[in-house]
């Protein structure tokens, strides 16, 4: 059993993704690795295009057209799901992966009750009769922290409020006890203090149930407290990943400098402007053939815009895509030579 | 919901009041009069018959006594077609069949358009899909009058399969109902693809995949419902269209339904046939109207009629 619990619940292997769409192929998702650990919770971070939705979308097999995994691997719970049948693939969604989504105003049905949209994955996926999902919907209900469950799941979506709706959305998810739960910008729609209070209830539900959690956000802030790890990516590379203090407080990417920059911050000074990262994303019909960032970067050396980086391990499990370390290592080689020559 | 019905209905009432009076005063600009035609009675005798149905007086108070008279429940006679008659046992005699013909073509349009219209959605510029375009563009432009002579060419004269005109047996109702539900169930699937496309690309589409539901479910689940709206809207007022008879339709296959009756009616001045069969379609598609309205609160709980 001890065995078990270091195994892997989720790699993902040179993931890449694409679009053909009809100016081109736009290569969403350009081999991305990690790996999860059962009730390891994980953030992926980056910018609107950055990859990281569509990544999670190649997970759960539901890909928007017309896009494509067109390489890599991913393995869940030691098997290898990159390319399963469609039959299988709905045995697992809902079940095995639950995922919520980033706009709860329009994540639901709106013409369906809550309580018949929880009920339809279970019906699916558990072998639960009518009185038993009905007690289990209502048991989600106050898990989720809604009040009045009996009443609420025969009410529709436009009967609840924004967080009360992303409360249904979560409940939903978790119905089937999924082994991962991929959350895509669950807080962005929503306002600060709901924001905080689904932070509060996803922490609460991860010290509750063994699930490894994927979180994606554009959002450091909102990360720093819910996440074990957290991958920072760009142009849909990982361009570094480590554990939340070694992004927060030893940062070795200039686009993560960048990021931890550009967040506002509670103790700034009166007028203190935040610091934006200047230039624009990358085209990814086109990208380029150097690092993916170098043109906004304000470090960028040749080497940068003529070779892709190699991934570069700073310590366990804090692994960056940039020129610099081994430029510094190089520096140091040398001047080492110098001294002992 | 009672006061939002209660309150529906004094509208309708209005309504009505409104399409009478203009059909009314329209109907007596027309030339002509009920008592014109090939042989033409004396003057004495049009003099007689004028003022035996009141035509003799002026058009304000022939008008006062119509709406009079309707209040009391009263359509008055035929002065031609059939001579005396009273307008509702004609409506009575004539509608059933019309009736009848519309609710197979209804049937027809919304058991085909819907499902073709799904399909279309879903096999999007796919051959399917371009077949399905192709001809539903070609049945709304095609107008009714050369699709009932091209099918009757074709499947009675050519192939003798199907009788030409009238209504004996079922085999007789293929051709009308055919051509009665072909322009609707080609714009039901028009509109079903186009909504059915946006309900497709909506977030809770995306929900339910993420749940695991089969593409069977996530269609006619969670889409169709959504996209029904339109064709709702539009199956209001072409039922009482389709109900009352296609007068094309009804003329061309010689069916003694409303619909012909009401073209003949027309042609020859028979003025209170011409009103009878007025008000009465005019009350059918208000009514269809608030049966929509009424449908559009099941399908859509978002929907709130009035002020609830």
């Amino acid at each position: 059993m001890a065995e078990n619990n270091n195994k892997n619940l989720l790699e993902v292997k040179d993931l890449e993704v694409s679009f053909f769409t009809y100016a081109g192929e736009v290569k969403a998702v350009r081999g991305i690795s990690y790996e999860l650990k059962p009730g390891e919770v994980m953030g992926i971070v980056g910018e609107s295009g950055s990859g990281k939705s569509v990544s999670s979308y190649a997970l759960m097999g539901i890909i928007p057209e017309p896009g494509k995994v067109i390489g890599g691997n991913i393995i869940f719970d030691g098997k290898d799901i990159t390319n399963l049948k469609e039959k299988e693939r709905l045995k697992m969604r809902g079940k095995d992966i639950g995922m919520i989504f980033q706009d709860p105003m329009t994540s639901l049905n709106p013409v369906f009750t809550v309580g018949n949209q929880i009920n339809e994955s279970l019906k699916k996926h558990t072998d639960l009769n009518k009185e038993q999902r009905k007690a289990r919907i209502i048991e989600l209900f106050r898990l989720v922290g809604i009040n009045q469950p009996e009443k609420r799941i025969n009410q529709y979506p436009h009967e609840f409020s924004g967080g009360m709706r992303q409360r249904v959305m979560i409940a939903m998810a978790l119905a089937c006890n999924p082994k991962l739960l991929i959350a895509d910008e669950p807080t962005t729609a929503l306002d600060v203090t709901i924001q905080s209070q689904i932070i509060e209830l996803l922490k609460d539900l991860k010290s509750k149930i063994n699930m490894g959690i994927i979180f994606i956000t554009h959002d450091l802030g909102v990360i720093a407290d819910i996440c074990d790890k957290v991958a920072v990516m760009y142009a849909g590379n990982i361009i570094e990943t480590g554990s939340i203090d070694e992004i927060f407080y030893e940062p070795k990417h200039p686009y993560t400098w960048g990021l931890l920059k550009s967040m506002p911050k509670l103790n700034a000074e009166e007028h203190e402007r935040l610091i934006p990262i200047e230039g624009n994303p990358v085209d990814l019909i086109n990208p380029p053939k150097g690092c993916a960032f170098a043109p906004r970067c304000k470090h960028c050396m040749k080497i940068c815009l003529e070779k892709k980086p190699p991934a570069y391990n700073i310590s366990e499990g804090h692994d960056i895509l940039c020129w610099l370390p081994i430029k510094d290592e190089y520096e140091r080689e040398v001047k080492n030579n110098g001294k002992s020559e | 919901m009672g006061k939002y019905i209660v309150k529906r209905v004094g509208a309708a009432l209005f309504t009505i009041f409104i399409a009478a009076t203009i059909t009314f005063f329209i109907m007596n600009l027309v030339p002509g009069d009920p008592f014109m035609s090939d042989k033409a009675p004396s003057e004495e005798v049009k003099k007689a018959l004028e003022v035996k149905y009141g035509l003799d007086k002026p058009l304000i108070v022939q008008y006062k006594n119509y709406m009079v008279n309707l209040l009391k429940g009263d359509f008055g006679v035929s002065y031609k077609l059939q001579k005396n008659r009273q307008i509702v046992d004609i409506i009575k005699e004539s509608f059933p069949t019309s009736a009848k013909l519309g609710a197979y073509a209804i049937l027809f349009a919304v058991t085909f358009g819907i499902p073709l219209g799904c399909i279309a959605a879903l096999k999007r510029n796919k051959w399917v899909d371009n077949v399905i375009r192709v001809l539903s563009t070609l049945g709304i432009s095609i107008p009714g009058f050369v699709v009932a002579t091209t099918t009757m060419i074709i499947f009675t004269v050519n192939l003798k399969w199907l009788p030409t005109s009238g209504l004996n047996g079922p085999s007789s109702y293929i051709l009308p109902v055919f051509t009665l539900g072909f322009y609707p169930m080609c714009y039901i699937a028009r509109l079903m693809r186009s909504s059915m496309l946006e309900s497709l690309s909506q977030d809770y589409i995306r929900t339910a995949k993420a749940k695991g539901m089969s593409n069977f479910i996530i269609t006619f689940k969670h889409a169709l419902r959504n996209s029904l709206i339109p064709v709702i809207t539009y199956l209001g007022p072409m039922i009482a269209g389709v109900l009352t008879g296609g007068f094309v339709v009804e003329q061309v296959f010689n069916i003694p339904g409303l619909g012909r009756y009401f073209v003949k009616a027309l042609n020859g001045r028979d003025y209170m046939v011409i009103m009878g069969t007025t008000i009465f379609l005019a009350t059918l598609i208000i009514l269809m109207n608030l049966v929509c309205d009424l449908l559009y609160k099941i399908v859509d709980p978002r929907i709130k009629l009035g002020e609830e």
